[in-house]
């Protein structure tokens, strides 16, 4: 009994110290860079808002992508998230992305996961967010007007030929 | 550049050139019609590609298309001109095996040479003058197009699109015209 | 180039200096477009760099240099903070905003404000000015960089009639002329 109350009571704290999120439920939006003729290098933001059934005032999330991780920065105003990354000077293909979202502890248990060689999927994340990168497009690779050249020559050859044909 | 093995007179190719010379009046207006949409044509591209609204360069629009009429006309004429006497040689024999299986068909009578050589003469006259007419048309709005897409989508791609109509225009049709005089080829 | 070099000679300084666990952040913002148009998505990437020997805490990054009237916010947030950076350690930030005219901007600094050791005043720092840039009209930016496929289609198929009328006639002809020679 008095065990179960010093884990309660520890359990408690833990919470109040705002350090966690119990019962996370996310609104996330995403966005990402898609036309290569405005940007060689492709951005990449996931931003949502958090309400927890505890507080959250240290709350420090991290999110863990594709293998790297990157601190997940809060608004100043509100209770809104974001992270975000850039890929520079190359062209990104279409991904989906799957981001998973860690609280402190969480945070340095994959650190330790992954530093041990294990696999990092073993560490279970508060929560995640799906997002579909659609790939930075640049249009048809070749431009309309070297098309409309080269059927242009195309027909003047054809002609020239006729031409010299009579005057020869 | 003179003319190879001829098996009319002399008089009778004199005929020929100075038929050439002269426009009649309905290859006067096929040639100006022709000059005109051509000219015209380019403006859909300038309207849609370089975002040039009609309404506003109207004028410019205007004179640009006229100009260009004039200018592609007359490469018309010319090139026309050079062609006449060398489609009339090569079809000289095609036609007159036209006019010949025409004759035997009619045999009822019979036709003196002369007639029948008068008939070929001019025979072939119009339809050296359709072919060569055709041909002219053909090549000038080639290389007249080929000209203007070089002029405005390549050499002066970055310049405003005033003066991109106006020396793509003026540039394209002009030298078309220019090629049309020199007796090249 | 320049800017990485000053970020180098930044750091330089920085080691040369005392061993007191300071921190010391320098932001870096960059605009990722090559082309900025009205209406078209303009990404801005914020760095932030921690060359002291301390952690710095409370960073809170902050940019209002994008006013609702010039500027439509797409994606990210133009005020936001981190609890901590350690030594050594760098955090992005993206934000895409969306011009909403066309023309020259001035594009000023972001600020960042941090402590840089425990018990001492917050220490604000700026970013590097980006200057003026120019932002493209859509009817220029359409007329440079649009693929315009279907307009030259369309002139194709207009061409059409004043060169392929004329060259059918003529071959009709010429075969209808070399066909009879053939026959003789």
């Amino acid at each position: 009994m008095s065990s179960l109350k010093l884990f309660l009571c520890l359990f408690l704290a833990y919470c109040v110290n705002g350090q966690s999120c119990i019962q996370p439920s996310v609104s996330p939006s995403s966005y990402s860079s898609t036309n290569q003729k405005l940007s060689k290098s492709t951005a990449f933001v996931v931003e949502f808002s958090l309400k927890c059934a505890s507080k959250t005032d240290n709350l420090q999330l991290y999110a863990d992508i594709d293998g790297v991780q990157f601190p997940v920065t809060k608004s100043s105003e509100s209770e809104h998230y974001q992270v975000s990354w850039t890929v520079k000077d190359k062209k990104t293909v279409a991904h989906n992305f799957d981001v998973r979202f860690f609280d402190e502890e969480g945070y340095n248990n994959l650190r330790k996961v992954i530093r041990s060689g294990q696999s990092p999927e073993s560490i279970k994340p508060l929560f995640n967010v799906d997002f579909q990168h659609p790939g930075l497009s640049s249009g048809f690779w070749i431009k309309a007007e070297f098309l409309g050249l080269a059927v242009a020559v195309l027909v003047l050859y054809v002609v020239c030929r006729e031409r010299s044909q009579i005057i020869s | 550049m003179a003319p190879k093995s001829s098996n009319f007179s002399k008089e009778e190719e004199l005929l020929l050139q100075d038929f050439g010379r002269d426009l009649t009046r309905k290859s006067s207006l096929i040639f100006y019609m022709h000059a005109i949409f051509v000219s015209a044509l380019p403006l859909w591209l300038f309207n849609r590609i370089h975002q040039m609204e009609l309404t506003e360069h109207a004028i410019l629009f205007a004179i640009g298309t006229l100009v260009s009429t004039y200018l592609v006309a007359s490469a018309y004429k010319n090139n026309k001109f050079q062609l006449k006497h060398k489609v009339a040689q090569k079809r000289s024999d095609g036609v007159a095996a036209e006019i010949n299986s025409q004759m035997a068909e009619n045999d009822s009578k019979k036709v003196s040479k002369k007639e029948k050589d008068e008939r070929i003469l001019w025979r072939k006259n119009e339809v050296a003058e359709a072919e060569s007419m055709q041909l002219a048309v053909v090549y000038s709005n080639s290389v007249f197009l080929i000209l203007l897409i070089l002029l405005s989508f390549f050499f002066f791609k970055s310049y405003s699109p005033m003066i991109n109509y106006i020396i793509s225009m003026i540039g394209a049709s002009g030298i078309t015209a220019l090629l049309s005089t020199s007796s090249k080829n | 180039m320049k800017l990485y070099l000053g970020i180098v000679l930044l750091l330089l300084t920085a080691f040369a200096k005392g061993d007191d666990e300071k921190a010391k952040i320098i932001l870096v913002k960059r605009i990722l477009n090559d082309i900025i148009t009205e209406r078209n998505d303009l990404a801005i990437e914020y760095n932030l760099y921690n060359i002291g020997d301390g952690v710095a805490t409370d960073v809170e990054l902050a940019d209002s240099s994008f006013h609702e009237s010039d500027f439509e916010l797409i994606s990210g947030m133009t005020s936001v903070k981190w609890s901590r950076i350690n030594a050594g350690s760098n955090v992005t930030h993206a934000v895409v905003v969306q011009p909403l005219r066309a023309g020259d901007f001035n594009f000023t600094s972001a600020v960042v404000q941090y402590v840089s050791e425990k018990g001492v005043d917050v220490t604000f720092g700026y970013s590097n000015e980006i200057g003026e840039q120019e932002i493209l009209s859509l009817k220029e930016y359409n007329r440079l960089h649009a693929s315009h496929m279907m307009e030259w289609g369309l002139f194709a198929l207009w061409c059409m009639p004043s060169i392929d009328v004329p060259l059918l006639l003529y071959y009709l002809s010429k075969r209808k002329y070399s066909k009879k020679v053939k026959k003789n």
